[in-house]
């Protein structure tokens, strides 16, 4: 009896085995109407993106991971964006002026928008959105970037809107680029809706489901005010794993791979069904110098680093070309940049400028790193390691995995020598650049660098609201910085995107989005 | 047995409670700072001092553990840092792809496993037996996230039969199935083999042998059934580490069940993920055991719980 209950489920256990094979089938049909040719030219297709991680807020008022707002920048429009070339061009808002004091901004606004809930777009839907994020009470992780500066916002008429500013502020057209600036249905804020979950835009996309850690599908918004929607959806994959994105874009699971990992990218770039695009982000990766120890007090010392370190072969070897030897603190998409130049690679000046300094050859000091955070930090980081006992140095080594590194930076005692941490300039503008690391109080400055000069000039950048006298003001500061070197400055970052020649029209902007708005496909 | 059914039942309670305790510790006294997570590397000290109060970290770790129990008590696992969506619900929708995967794993890993024991024993020494038993060595010491990436390779882009990940369709679970079942059924075939070979020199086998039976039925009816006790440890054991996740073969194969969730948890020091997701994981484990320890006297009548 009890035999043949075993024999039955073994009986069952081959069918389930047999129908999960079976299943497969249903499973290539899928995958091969993505790979197959078209039926017709104009049918509209879709689109699947496979991402490293998954998106976490559909709310960009709330919003700071990468995916996230990647998702939010087809749901939602700002009133300014960004165009290909990284410049900022009307969005909702038509025109823009700012008053000669620097303390008023207003825009006039495009007329006939209506939000994906039916709501229609007006200055009040304007106040009701950025009055909720400068409002504390929210909680809302992108609050200070907007509650830095506006004091209050004026509804002129219905299609005008005045932001009135605490004091001038240079960088706050780029704010309202930033994709923390997306204007969510008013009617959904005041019924206080669950907008992460549930987003209402005016966007070319809204969203149909989200299957968390799954996938999130977005349809076409048929009432969009511009150039209509191609596809009939667009899918983000959550797909950590590196090699099996690859595998994705390979075999036609996935449109568009971000980001496409390095070791992969000769071999993508070598087939002729795929294309790589490689563009520079406003992130620059550094060896940040504790300005603060004895040792490296001395400029010599900090120069001597600079000369030490092999920023081209870490460009050419290590990120085979997906990279860029950095010239300037900050990135040269952000907004206000401008070339100052960097240190040639020289280890006998740096030998000289350590002889100078005092320091005796064999002197320890420590190198962190995280381990994967960033594209090949670690590998990086060994290399700089040679580079510095090269110079002679004796190099502690430590790789630390991300949760205590970055707890590591807040700790007062942990006292660190050297290590690689990357700046992201999130609001494209110069200003965020260098503010937070650079300056005496900046809330990011772990290298505790302090030059009252420096100080000052991004004072007076900040409270500059033209953008030529502005980049000159930073040229300024950033060829001070680049003489006290308070950092090894090594690369600035690229955003690396594997993209199916059957897809057209994408581009990667400074901020790492991938513009699938204007994308089509064959 | 349904009296002994309740004690174990009982005794449950303790166990689960030790491991809820041991891991608030462990998981608090990890280096790593949540609200640093959650603010993001550019965040100011202030932004994320801000972030630590909405979270009620800064509440000493007691008024936290009696929070968290207190919570727990109504069926409320808290929030998590990472989504803000409730444990729980993070928790439940990814488990059916977790048990999914478990299911086809160990009918794999049985079905394989005992045929290739059984295989190999029957004739001890042979060629068949060295091959099988090669193979299984193989098993036994290939990784499985390895032969996973190997089996992508082969079915998903050489030959595109089979998607090489996610999780939508039952054809996304074929693949990880035989990965993560074909590796641990070289384990099962050789503990089978070694089984068999353990009571098919006992006297009573013998007896059925001279009783003229058919050989079949001297290796399935007397033999297999008298060497089952191991077998069915070993597919139980295998059965709850399944359902706790296999994180490497989840994340190769971009699986979003519980195994990849809670290594993403860890990472992001989401501590009521990582807690919720242990005490389920763990409450699943003490489950399965009571099942395999029932399952013991199911085939063998010696075997009574009274």
């Amino acid at each position: 009896m009890k035999l043949r209950a075993c024999f039955v489920f073994l009986l069952i256990s081959i069918l389930l085995v047999v129908s999960a094979c079976g299943g497969s089938s249903g499973a290539n049909e899928t995958s091969s109407t993505s790979n197959a040719p078209e039926q017709s030219a104009v049918e509209p297709k879709d689109l699947v993106v496979a991402f490293g991680a998954e998106p976490l807020t559909l709310d960009p008022h709330d919003a700071d991971d990468a995916v996230s707002n990647q998702a939010n920048n087809i749901l939602y429009d700002k009133l300014v964006t960004f165009d290909r070339n990284n410049q900022i061009v009307p969005e909702l808002a038509t025109e823009w002026k700012i008053s000669d004091d620097g303390l008023k901004m207003t825009f006039k606004l495009r007329e006939g928008v209506t939000f994906q809930d039916g709501t229609p777009f007006n200055a009040e839907a304007v106040k009701i959105n950025f009055e909720r994020i400068i409002n504390p009470d929210h909680k809302l992780s992108r609050h200070s970037l907007y509650a830095e500066f506006i004091d209050k916002i004026v509804v002129d008429s219905e299609y005008q809107v005045t932001f009135q500013f605490k004091k001038p502020f240079g960088p706050a057209i780029s704010a309202f680029a930033h994709g923390a600036g997306g204007i969510i249905s008013p009617k959904a804020i005041q019924e206080n809706q669950e907008i992460a979950k549930n987003p209402a835009g005016t966007g070319p996309y809204k969203l149909k489901s989200w299957t968390p850690g799954t996938e999130i599908v977005f349809e076409p918004n048929e009432n969009y005010w511009g150039e209509k929607p191609q596809f009939k959806s667009i899918t983000f994959k959550p797909v950590p794993e590196n090699s099996s994105r690859t595998i994705m874009l390979e075999n036609g699971e996935a449109d568009i791979i971000v980001p496409l990992p390095t070791q992969d990218v000769e071999r993508i770039k070598q087939s002729d069904e795929f294309v790589v695009d490689i563009a520079p982000i406003y992130r620059t990766f550094h060896l940040w110098i504790n300005n603060k120890k004895p040792l490296f007090q001395d400029v010599r010392v900090r120069q001597a680093l600079n000369y030490a370190v092999d920023k081209e072969t870490i460009v050419e070897k290590i990120l085979l070309g997906q990279g860029r030897v950095a010239d300037a603190a900050i990135g040269s998409t952000v907004y206000g940049y401008s070339p100052v130049g960097s240190y040639p690679y020289d280890p006998e000046k740096a030998k000289q400028l350590l002889a100078e300094a005092g320091v005796k050859p064999g002197t320890k000091i420590k190198l962190w790193t995280p381990d994967g955070r960033y594209m090949m930090d670690s590998k990086i980081t060994e290399f700089i390691q040679a580079n510095l006992t090269d110079v002679g140095f004796d190099v502690e080594f430590q790789k630390w995995e991300w949760g205590a590194y970055s707890a590591m930076m807040d700790d007062p005692n942990k006292d660190f020598d050297l290590m690689v941490f990357s700046w992201g300039t999130s609001t494209g503008d110069a200003d965020w650049g260098l503010r937070p690391v650079y300056t005496t109080d900046g809330s990011n400055n772990y290298g505790k660098y302090s030059n009252p000069e420096v100080d000052e000039l991004i004072a007076k950048g900040l409270a500059s609201s033209d953008l030529v006298e502005r980049t000159k003001i930073y040229n300024q500061a950033m060829s001070i910085i680049k003489e006290d070197a308070p950092m090894v400055f090594l690369v600035e970052n690229t955003q690396t995107v594997g993209i199916s020649k059957k897809v057209e029209g994408t581009y990667t902007l400074g901020n790492g989005y991938v513009i699938l708005r204007s994308a089509v496909k064959k | 047995m349904v009296q002994y059914f309740i004690k174990r039942m009982l005794q449950m309670v303790p166990t689960i409670f030790g491991v809820l305790v041991i891991v608030f510790i462990l998981v608090h006294s990890v280096p790593g700072d949540p609200a640093r997570m959650v603010a993001g590397p550019e965040a100011s000290l202030e932004e994320v001092e801000l972030v630590r109060e909405r979270l009620g970290l800064n509440n000493p770790l007691y008024v936290q553990f009696v929070d968290y129990l207190l919570g727990l008590l109504q069926g409320d696992l808290g929030t998590s840092l990472r989504s803000g969506r409730p444990v729980a619900e993070e928790i439940l929708t990814r488990f059916p792809n977790t048990l999914l995967l478990t299911f086809i794993s160990v009918i794999i890993l049985t079905v394989v496993g005992l045929f290739a024991g059984i295989f190999s024993a029957t004739k001890p020494n042979s060629l068949r037996d060295n091959t099988t038993m090669m193979f299984a060595l193989f098993g036994v010491s290939m990784p499985n996230f390895w032969f996973g990436l190997m089996l992508i390779l082969a079915f998903s882009y050489y030959l595109p039969l089979f998607p090489s990940g996610g999780n939508a369709g039952l054809e996304h679970f074929v693949l990880p199935g035989l990965a993560l079942g074909l590796s641990s059924s070289a384990i099962l075939a050789r503990l089978t083999r070694s089984s068999i070979l353990e009571v098919i020199h006992q006297d009573f086998v013998r007896t059925a042998r001279a009783k003229g039976l058919k050989e079949k039925i001297v290796i399935y009816k007397h033999t297999l059934k008298n060497a089952l006790i191991p077998i069915i440890t070993i597919i139980g054991l295998e059965f709850g580490s399944l359902l706790g996740g296999a994180v490497l073969t989840e994340t190769v194969f971009s699986i979003n069940g519980i195994g990849r969730f809670l290594i993403q948890s860890i990472q992001f020091r989401d501590y009521p993920a990582v807690q919720g997701c242990i005490l389920f994981i763990a409450i699943i484990f003490v489950l399965v055991n009571i099942v395999v320890d029932l399952c013991y006297a199911l085939v063998d009548p010696r075997v009574r719980y009274e």
